[in-house]
């Protein structure tokens, strides 16, 4: 999983609302790190949580180092906006006074997929920085990308802003976007689901979608899998009538039954999820969400770097 | 109807589902309110299921683009259009039935610029605009926008008893109520004169140079852009100008159907922290914009059975090394459902707390998720089941 990641400079992390995008994100991120990688995470969403899982960090429109080898930004659509129009206006003042303007604010909404576009724009912008003459800035551009229903727009947006424009200078940044996300070398998306059916659902549907769009998929991410399974043998034990169970835990039969039967249930789409995009998930153990900070992405990057690999900061005991 | 209700347990009202059942038997318009992936979009499918048992004509109108409810109730392939759902049995009572439909943005929208346009062919001038075309998907608060449009002709012209939507998810309640206002204000002439002059925006605001400067660079921006983008825009927005009227009247009639008495909010939530603070946060926006809240489900809540208190006896001494192992996960996988049973209590009681005197509801956590039209209708029979 993250072999394939890191080989990347572009991945997109998207999956249904609510399965933990960000969590996964910032993990996958730490987890490249270790691997030497100069990372930047990128939060889309303006109501996004990155900046509290990092230990209350403010995240703004320029890349901050928020731990050795790992940067943070989030898109601030104001200012996207107004770095456009001052680009286009060449004065920024100007392209400032247009801002305060409501009226102004509408047309702006109206335009269709311009927040996305520049949205794009800035990320491909990150992707291509470098630092001195040839080294690149960052290694891997990881983005928190929006929920399956906005994330496909997003990605999509190049394509038609095309079909609008075809020709000019926008047209041609519009391309130049496409053939990157294009790139299955470059650019990659991570689809993020839980052991769920209607979240597998909703993964396989955005699979497809991306998969139209030409994007590459690399294998899914199983959040929140129970660390703890129950043996064929134990379930059988469970579901006895009676339950079957070791002397003096009579009382605990529901407990167990339920947790069994959330397992199958969990297994059950882990393997549909695996079948529908053929190819193995990477299960990532459910870890205590409240509060969840700095400590609890370290346990998930853990995981992504996997057993063998160098644990600089933890399990020193 | 019995008056009082058995407590299955200690916690939030589930003697008040009795006054959930009044709410579906009375109202005419019932609206799910809550964060996304809380199961919005599931209860009021059950609602809706739940009120067809009662024997009223129902509707539900999913606006979910990730498309669930379609998965379960069957209507995977008619967006738009009502279909009707085949109840499992018992038959639902005479007038008693339930259609779904899936919230079609576009078909909405050129829907409504047919029925304002002051001839066909200026509807097909609007409808043929390619900016148009991407505007009525594409636009932020469009969809959220249709959705109330929609809403307002299922009450008024549907034929339905009952109405049940579920929302969009929202990072802010308001943003789906608000959206009619704000889209009114765009297509309002004076947006409409800035796409055909942008200039205007700096009217009163700039200096002389300032607006001759901004005029120039504008007038460069088709070709900057390499196509006639501006021209397009203008176009459309003279031509939505003569809906502005319309739209209007529309609009104002919509924001009184959110506040008819017959319309009732409904909040749905699990019990998860962060979960519940964003529902008391939506809870007070509602509130405050004058839409109060009829009722809450809490969604998922953990089954008290599986966090009984431990057994105060001694545990005789394990022989086997299967015993152990199996000993061991199971006293884990309790004390884990212990710990979130009692996080869970506290979060449901000051909830309950903020809500009341509007009922509050439970529906506990089913190993396997109902997404299937027999478990949507099991899970409308614990709304309203004391």
């Amino acid at each position: 999983m993250l072999d394939a990641v890191v080989k990347r400079r572009l991945v997109f992390v998207t999956g249904k609302g609510g399965v933990g995008r960000t969590a996964a994100t910032l993990a996958l991120a730490l987890a490249a790190t270790r691997r030497k990688r100069r990372v930047l995470v990128v939060e889309v969403n303006p109501f996004g949580r990155m900046g509290e899982y990092l230990g209350d960090r403010t995240l703004g429109p320029e890349p901050l180092e928020v731990l050795p080898g790992l940067s943070a930004a989030a898109i601030v659509p104001d200012v996207i906006l107004e770095g456009f129009l001052a680009g286009f206006l060449r004065f920024r003042r100007l392209a400032h006074r247009l801002l305060e303007s409501t009226s102004f604010r509408a047309v702006a909404a109206a335009a269709p997929g311009l927040e996305d576009f520049l949205t794009l724009l800035e990320i491909a912008r990150w992707e291509r920085a470098r630092a001195g003459l040839r080294r690149p800035r960052f290694d891997l551009v990881l983005v928190d990308a929006p929920a399956t229903g906005h994330s496909v727009p997003l990605l999509g947006t190049p394509r038609s802003l095309l079909k609008m424009l075809p020709f000019g200078p926008l047209a041609r940044s519009a391309r130049d976007l496409a053939l990157l996300l294009d790139d299955p070398a470059r650019t990659a998306a991570v689809l993020v689901a839980l052991p769920e059916e209607m979240a597998v659902n909703e993964s396989l549907e955005l699979a497809t979608a991306l998969m139209r769009l030409g994007v590459a998929i690399l294998p899914p991410v199983v959040n929140a899998v129970a660390p703890l399974r129950f043996t064929r043998a134990e379930g059988r034990r469970l579901t006895a009538e009676p339950p079957d169970l070791p002397p003096g835990l009579a009382r605990y039969a529901a407990a167990g039954r339920f947790s069994l039967a959330r397992q199958r249930a969990a297994e059950r789409q882990i393997r549909r999820l695996g079948e529908g995009l053929d190819a193995r998930p990477f299960l990532l153990p459910q870890v205590p969400a409240h509060p969840f900070g700095p400590a609890s992405v370290e346990q998930l990057a853990d995981a992504f770097a996997g057993a063998g690999a160098a644990r600089p900061r933890r399990r020193a005991s | 109807m019995s008056g009082v209700s058995p407590l299955r347990r200690a916690g939030a009202g589930t003697a008040a589902n009795g006054a959930l059942a009044s709410i579906l038997a009375r109202q005419r318009l019932i609206v799910c309110v809550g964060s996304g992936g809380v199961g919005k979009t599931t209860i009021a499918a059950a609602i809706g299921i739940a009120a067809a048992r009662r024997g009223r004509r129902t509707a539900v109108l999913t606006i979910d683009p990730a498309r669930r409810l379609q998965d379960a109730l069957g209507i995977r392939t008619s967006a738009g259009v009502p279909h009707r759902v085949t109840l499992p049995p018992p038959p639902a009572p005479p007038g008693g039935s339930l259609d779904a439909m899936i919230l079609d943005t576009k078909r909405t929208f050129d829907g409504l610029i047919r029925r304002y346009a002051p001839s066909p062919e200026a509807a097909e001038r609007v409808l043929q605009n390619r900016i148009y075309q991407s505007l009525s998907s594409a636009l932020a608060g469009s969809q959220e926008y249709m959705a109330m449009e929609r809403m307002h002709e299922l009450v008024e012209e549907g034929g339905y008893d009952l109405l049940v939507v579920d929302t969009p998810p929202t990072h802010h309640a308001l943003d789906f109520f608000e959206a009619p206002d704000r889209l009114s204000a765009l297509l309002s002439s004076r947006a409409a004169a800035i796409f055909q002059n942008p200039a205007l925006v700096l009217t009163g605001e700039g200096s002389r140079l300032a607006q001759t400067l901004l005029a120039a660079v504008l007038r460069g921006l088709e070709r900057f852009t390499g196509l006639t983008l501006l021209r397009e825009l203008a176009d459309l927005a003279g031509g939505l100008d003569e809906y502005s009227e319309g739209f209007r009247a529309r609009a104002a009639a919509v924001a009184g159907m959110l506040r008819a008495p017959a319309t009732s909010y409904v909040l749905v939530t699990t019990p998860e922290p962060a979960r519940v603070a964003e529902t008391l946060a939506l809870r007070r926006e509602l509130v405050r914009s004058g839409l109060p809240v009829s009722g809450l489900v809490l969604n998922r809540t953990l089954p008290a059975e599986v966090a009984l208190p431990p057994a105060p006896d001694v545990v005789p001494p394990l022989a086997s090394p299967p015993d152990l192992a199996l000993a061991r996960k199971l006293v884990a996988v309790h004390r884990r459902y212990v710990h979130v049973w009692e996080q869970e209590r506290a979060q449901i009681a000051a909830l309950a707390e903020a809500v009341a005197p509007a009922p509050s509801v439970e529906l506990p956590l089913e190993p396997v998720e109902p997404t299937t039209l027999a478990r949507l209708a099991a899970l409308a029979e614990r709304l309203l089941q004391p």
